[in-house]
């Protein structure tokens, strides 16, 4: 039975309060709302087929052809999954249950532009780790906590020209626990947004972080990191950055001889290598 | 004299079976014993942790204690050393102490108090704004030494204050312990290690292994342990 | 010290209460009453027509026990405007010397004002600054006086009427209020002082304040509020506009402790020039529902802006606070400090952090603590939008609780378990407490003390 979430549900997030500030200069807005029009209709028109079901009991690798798909993948016992999505426009639906197992997931799409929305259901442990490298694209992850001990680990490293990146992590039940963590380096735009929710009575901990490296002059960025917390057996942290690189790398890379060029290269390699760490 | 004679558990899991033991003033006791043994478990209990069921008595001065909370006992002029003190940002740790002093040993002038925290600090060479914020094991551990100074309590439970400390800080941890005993205060020192005990000379020395007192004796025991450990028991 | 102080109402019979709702007539009422030019009523008006068109914000706290149509809009005090206490009704009197007002003025303020429901009734500022030509004074008197200053900054570049429902309605019957200016170099030693006293029941107060600080001033200015607890809710829709001329400094402190029945929408937003700088510093303690976030808008070079903040929501309390800062030129900082108790309430932090693409060199860290008790709740939405490449801007949010450890462990050292809990949140709050003036510290720490060991 897949869990009754609705994709992208931060879809009805209201930014109209972020714009009651006018400016002498022009008011810069990113196209979040374009993009998310466009995800809508997506919906709407749902032309998704129906899930097919895998149920996965060692390491697989699932190999999607075709612009459109849906899976749910049932795993119970240890392994990593890894999904190849190639087309010219990708998007993938993925629901993925875990129970009482522990699950590396790893999506990779292929395409001009790939949209990928994935939910879990974890009586367990889930590892996910996406790597953005795609012109344009869009990663929705919805992970729920939903038994005692349960923990997730969502890593998103963002490479790409224009990303919208949205993960969120809901603790249903105590004793679970979260990682959200996210590298990116823009070349043109990105949209980050995390969001924790602990609900009441519930004592969980989670902890998000966020670097985004602007890589041009002309690149841009939003973060919204989101904490949700009615509980008071919390121990819960946030933090983010938006910076150019690091001038003590940049320096050390210098004193090696590492011209600009190949220092973006490198930084590049590093975050993707890096997204790819267990 | 500082009397325990109780039986610990938490949540109904038996820590400490029967321990008998006693401080007199102006004395060092030592607890030694393996890891796991119930050491600190017993200096938690005796102070009055909420978490530990205490069945049996603890007195002190003739004061039964079992029934009384932390504060209480602190102010009866009882201190403990935590092996792991907390950090708690923003609180300075003259504000603090002050309001300890006060609740201990009655009201205090600032001017008074700034006097007696200055001494105790500048002797042991601590120099702390807020309570542990930031500071490392050793420096912790200085900052309880400076609170055991200011208190000055009739009997003070050192949990591992030993452990995680360089020889100049064992040195100075040692001499206010020292100075304590000699003002007549009883002290009850848990550790695992000789190391500590050669700047100390413990009067009694009380083995406890797997939560039972397994020998008692004096200095000669601590050494006897020293040459054939824990596992004859 | 306790809560009385601040929820008792006052017996004061006003000389004129507008009756509940809004209508355009009541809007030209105002405007007729203070004898106003006809481009402050175009403005009243143009407020007025916005805010019937626009729809109540809903992205924030619930608003819905609002009713705008039962809230009273104008209550003229029974009284004139004085330069000497003595000379105020004797009711109006004794609520601002229980509150301490004339007695701090002897000896901590250059200047004080003080408003009652809708209108100034005590206004005055110490010799020297008028020498200097400061100016310190009713914003009422101020459109009569001051026109040219008004007009050029009166809600135009600064919070335009349109900018949000709240500020239309705050246009159309905005009334008193402080009007600053100080000139170029005029450093004022000692700051100068409000406080807002709102008494009516089912009141609104919508004072404005207006503050210039020409090329290289100083100024300190602090702002107090507090009203009388009834059953309905009241509505507080001040705004504040702070003109920051190249290398002056503002720094503007608040400490809002409207009766647990207040909605506080306010506005607060300061222009800074080049090298010049703005400091905020707000407590926000009462009220049910509080919709507050001081912005910077660094518009020149150089330009700096910090803000902290403190709130505390208890029961029924919905605190929705933060801080705005718009890095329009290059070279600027910003930092934010925000921290946050929630007892059994709910706190929030909203910020928006936005580097524009002209903008180079700019530097910002957000830091925001959120402190859960009993229950409470807290959301954090910090908001970070950049458009520029040569940037550093940070975010760090912490949500604790009062750990049972710590509580523990001043226990052991004889402290009651209350008093363990008291002294934890105040170091929790020490750092924003400790950038405010000294006798508003130690008011803010028995506000909290109050608070924290419930009332």
């Amino acid at each position: 039975m897949i869990h009754d979430v609705k994709y992208g549900q931060g879809l009805s997030f209201d930014y109209s309060w972020i714009d009651s500030v006018e400016c002498d200069e022009a008011t810069y807005n990113v196209d979040t709302e374009h993009s998310e029009r466009m995800i809508e209709q997506d919906l709407l028109a749902d032309k998704h087929p129906l899930f097919s079901k895998i149920i996965v009991d060692s390491d697989k690798e699932i190999i999607v052809d075709g612009s459109l798909a849906s899976l749910h993948v049932v795993a119970n016992k240890d392994c990593t999954i890894i999904i190849r999505h190639t087309g010219k426009f990708t998007s993938l639906r993925l629901h993925c249950d875990v129970n009482q197992c522990t699950v590396n997931l790893v999506v990779i799409q292929k395409g001009e532009r790939c949209v990928q929305y994935k939910t879990v259901d974890c009586k367990g442990t889930i590892n996910i780790y996406d790597c953005l490298d795609q012109e344009w694209s869009q990663c929705y992850n919805d992970v729920n906590l939903l038994s005692e001990n349960a923990s997730s680990v969502q890593k998103t490293s963002t490479i790409g020209a224009y990303a919208n990146v949205y993960t969120r992590v809901y603790h249903h039940v105590s004793g679970t626990n979260s990682i959200m963590s996210s590298r990116s380096a823009v070349s043109n735009e990105l949209v980050y947004r995390g969001h924790i929710y602990i609900p009441e009575q519930v004592s969980a901990v989670s902890h998000q972080d966020c670097d985004i490296i602007l890589l041009n002059d002309d690149s841009k960025a939003v973060a919204l990191p989101i904490l949700d917390v009615t509980s008071q057996d919390v121990e819960c942290s946030h933090g983010a950055s938006i910076s150019t690189f690091d001038e003590t790398v940049v320096r050390y890379m210098s004193s090696r001889g590492v011209n600009q060029h190949a220092q973006k290269i490198l930084l590049i390699q590093s975050i993707k290598e890096w997204g790819m760490l267990p | 004299m500082l009397k325990i004679n109780c039986s610990v558990s938490v949540k109904d899991k038996k820590i400490l079976d029967n321990v008998s033991l006693s401080v007199k003033p102006g004395t060092i006791h030592v607890v030694m014993g393996p890891n796991g043994a119930g050491k600190s478990t017993l200096s938690h209990a005796v102070m009055g942790d909420d978490r530990y069921t205490v069945e049996g008595s603890i007195k002190m001065d003739g004061d039964e204690l079992t029934s009384l909370p932390m504060d209480e006992r602190a102010r009866k002029g009882l201190f403990m050393s935590f092996q792991y003190p907390v950090e708690i940002p923003g609180l300075s740790m003259k504000k603090f102490l002050r309001a300890a002093y006060k609740s201990v040993h009655g009201d205090i002038t600032v001017m008074d108090f700034k006097k007696v925290y200055d001494t105790a600090s500048k002797s042991l060479g601590v120099h702390t704004k807020y309570v542990n914020d930031g500071a490392s094991g050793g420096q912790k551990k200085r900052n309880e030494m400076l609170q055991l100074k200011v208190l000055n309590p009739k009997y003070a439970l050192l949990d591992e204050t030993d452990s995680g400390l360089d020889v100049d800080a064992l040195k100075v941890v040692a001499q206010t312990v020292k100075d304590a005993v000699q003002d007549g205060c009883g002290v009850l020192l848990v550790t695992h290690y000789l190391k500590f005990l050669e700047y100390l000379q413990p009067d009694d020395v009380t083995v406890i292994v797997n939560g039972r007192v397994v020998e008692q004796g004096d200095i000669k025991l601590a050494q006897k342990i020293e040459v054939e450990g824990y596992s004859g028991y | 010290m306790n809560r009385e102080l601040y929820d008792k109402a006052d017996d004061h019979t006003p000389k004129f209460v507008s009756k509940p709702g809004i209508t355009e007539s009541l809007v030209r009422f105002i405007s007729n009453q203070k004898n106003e030019p006809g481009w402050m009523l175009q403005k009243r008006l143009q407020g007025f027509e916005l805010f019937k068109k626009t729809s109540v914000p809903t992205w924030g706290p619930d608003l819905s026990g609002l009713d705008l149509n039962k809230i009273v809009y104008y209550t003229d005090p029974n009284t004139k405007e004085t330069q000497n206490w003595d000379d105020l009704p004797q009711e109006i009197r004794d609520t601002f010397d229980k509150l301490g007002i004339p007695e701090a003025e002897k000896n901590l303020f250059m200047g004080v004002g003080a408003q009652y429901d809708s209108n100034v009734v005590y206004h005055n500022l110490h010799e020297s600054l008028k020498k200097q030509g400061v100016i310190f004074e009713n914003m009422d008197v101020a459109v009569q006086k001051y026109p040219n200053l008004v007009k050029k900054y009166f809600m135009t570049q600064c919070i335009p009427v349109n900018d949000h429902k709240f500020i239309m309605l705050h246009a159309a019957v905005w009334s008193g209020g402080t009007f600053i200016y100080v000139p170029k170099n005029v450093k004022v030693s000692l700051p100068l002082q409000a406080y807002f006293r709102m008494n009516q029941k089912d009141g609104g107060q919508f004072e404005h304040t207006l503050i210039i600080l020409d090329e290289g001033a100083e100024l300190e200015y602090i702002e107090g509020c507090s009203s009388p607890r009834y059953q309905q809710s009241s509505l507080h829709a001040g705004c504040v506009e702070l003109i920051v001329m190249p290398g002056a400094k503002m720094c503007y402190t608040s400490i809002e402790n409207w009766s647990k029945n207040v909605y506080n929408l306010n506005t607060k937003r300061a222009i800074v020039h080049k090298d010049a700088r703005v400091e905020w510093v707000n407590g926000n303690m009462g009220s049910t529902r509080t919709m507050l976030y001081p912005t910077s808008v660094l518009i020149g070079e150089g330009a700096s802006s910090e803000s902290v903040g403190i709130a505390f929501a208890g029961e029924g309390q919905d605190q929705d606070t933060g801080s705005k800062v718009i890095h329009a030129a290059s070279n600027t900082k910003s930092v934010i400090i925000a921290k946050s108790i929630s007892k059994t309430g709910c706190s929030s932090y909203r910020g928006l952090v936005k580097v524009m693409p002209s903008a180079k060199n700019v530097s910002s860290t957000v830091q925001c603590d959120a402190l859960l008790m009993d229950g409470g709740q807290t959301k954090t939405y910090p908001y970070m939008q950049v458009a520029q490449k040569d940037v550093k801007v940070s975010h760090e949010a912490t949500v604790s609780r009062v750990n049972d450890d710590q509580v523990r462990y001043l226990q052991s050292r004889g402290l009651s378990e209350d008093d363990a809990r008291k002294y934890i949140v105040s170091g929790f709050v020490e750092p924003i407490v400790r950038s405010m003036p000294f006798e508003y510290a130690v008011e803010l720490n028995k506000l909290i003390e109050l608070e924290v060991t419930g009332l």
